[in-house]
């Protein structure tokens, strides 16, 4: 890395590092969610990008020429329709121009009679009952299943390298770092996305509470196992993004028996052993901000899509950073004044005592999330006016 | 007759097939991460 590129890269990291903590850097980091947005925002497709890295890349030079930022969440899950082609993927993957989507229904093949094979063995029951299953190409394990299986894990490798090289040269070359090292989601949240899908689940808690908790606790521990033996060497200045989704979604009565206890084994897991972990709190988690004070004291960030920042801040800042503030929704329909007008009330109310890091409230998938103009125009004023 | 091999089966015939192509450590984190990725 060039000597003024790494001083640069640096001074970034240290900054987030410092809201990370809860404490106060030098002034508010500028942290971008973004997806296929600037890909978009350069003229250029998710088909083109899919076929040629290097156009990725080069929208993010282009972008963060002319919007300045601190640091991205992450890159998304952009080109991983290969593996799923080479498996001869039935529906339950779709890719519209670069957004990844999963049908609900069509992606839960786990039958409610599964619990017990995934409880004895998540592992065994994931690679030998659910993806034959799920991937019919596997089912007959012979010859044909070898070959998909074969050219998926070359189209896995190719993603992975082309990923690895997006982020090696927009930290290196560009100096921005990329957060997000790995996802993780908890037990309760991966029975929901994954297995049983959303009717499923709620039916399977009011029905088999006693299989549903099993499950999610095998599942929970089986999953930060890889994703410890994937990110085996926490970092500060990155960390494990885990998007959370059935908790919001159930009664506080619920929540304590049914997400919580799985969501501070995981915490605790994770920062016992030095992770910093960012929590994606996706729908309004302001009916349960009172939990928050259960999670373990570490390196614990709050993304939020809804609720007052200023009274979160208020309510949880003493446990996690805050992240986000700024509507998205605005960006894409409001004037540059009233964009800055908000950016400055958000500024004045959750930037006081540190640990608050300026963000919008939702990722930036496609460009009609939110007009250059008022990005680039919010990011300035950011910059000039958030200074400790 | 050709056998009839589980995914598992399957899997750890494609580590062994690669497994001169790097370290047998980042194999097992490729393979990993695959699994994980084929789950959305």
């Amino acid at each position: 890395m060039d000597s003024s590129i790494q001083a640069i890269y640096t001074e970034r990291i240290d900054r987030f590092n410092l809201a990370f903590k809860r404490d106060t850097p030098d002034r508010v980091p500028i942290l971008f969610m973004s997806e296929m947005w600037p890909v978009h925002h350069c003229g250029l497709s998710a088909e083109k990008v899919l076929k040629n890295p290097l156009l990725f890349y080069k929208a993010f030079e282009k972008t963060f020429s002319e919007i300045y930022i601190d640091g991205l969440y992450g890159l998304g899950n952009l080109w991983i329709k290969p593996v799923f082609d080479a498996l001869n993927n039935s529906g339950s993957y779709k890719l519209t121009d670069g957004i990844v989507n999963y049908e609900d229904k069509i992606s839960c093949y786990m039958d409610v009679n599964d619990y017990n094979s995934l409880i004895k063995n998540p592992c065994h029951y994931i690679l030998n009952e659910f993806f034959p299953k799920k991937f019919k190409v596997l089912e007959s394990g012979d010859a044909t299943s070898a070959q998909a299986l074969e050219h998926a894990y070359n189209a896995f490798v190719n993603y992975r390298q082309a990923n690895l090289e997006l982020i090696d040269k927009t930290e290196n070359v560009l100096g921005i770092p990329i957060f997000a090292r790995t996802l993780a989601f908890s037990g309760p949240d991966m029975l929901l996305d994954y297995f049983r899908g959303f009717e499923g689940i709620i039916t399977d808690i009011n029905r088999i509470p006693q299989l549903f908790l099993k499950a999610s606790s095998a599942l929970n521990l089986f999953i930060t196992n890889i994703k410890m033996r994937i990110y085996n060497t926490p970092e500060d200045g990155h960390f494990i993004l885990l998007p959370l989704h059935l908790g919001s979604y159930l009664k506080p009565k619920d929540f304590e028996k049914y997400y919580l206890p799985f969501l501070n084994q995981l915490l605790e897991m994770y920062t016992k052993n030095n992770y910093t972990v960012c929590l994606f709190f996706e729908n309004d988690w302001t009916p349960y901000l009172e939990y928050f004070d259960s999670f373990p004291d570490g390196k614990i960030l709050g993304i939020f899509e809804y609720g007052d920042l200023s009274k979160i801040k208020k309510k949880v800042g003493n446990k996690i950073c805050i992240i986000g503030g700024m509507p998205i929704s605005q960006l894409s329909y409001g004037t540059e004044k009233e964009c800055i007008d908000t950016a400055k009330r958000i500024i004045d109310e959750c930037a006081p005592g540190g640990g608050y890091i300026f963000s919008t409230d939702k990722i930036l998938l496609s460009l009609d999330d939110g007009c250059f103009e008022n990005i680039r125009a919010v990011h300035e004023f950011v910059y000039d006016y958030a200074k400790y | 007759m050709e056998e009839i091999k589980s995914v598992e089966m399957l899997l750890e015939d494609l580590k062994n097939k690669h497994k001169n192509e790097m370290d047998e450590e980042s194999l097992e984190i490729i393979i990993d991460e695959m699994i994980f990725s084929l789950l959305f």
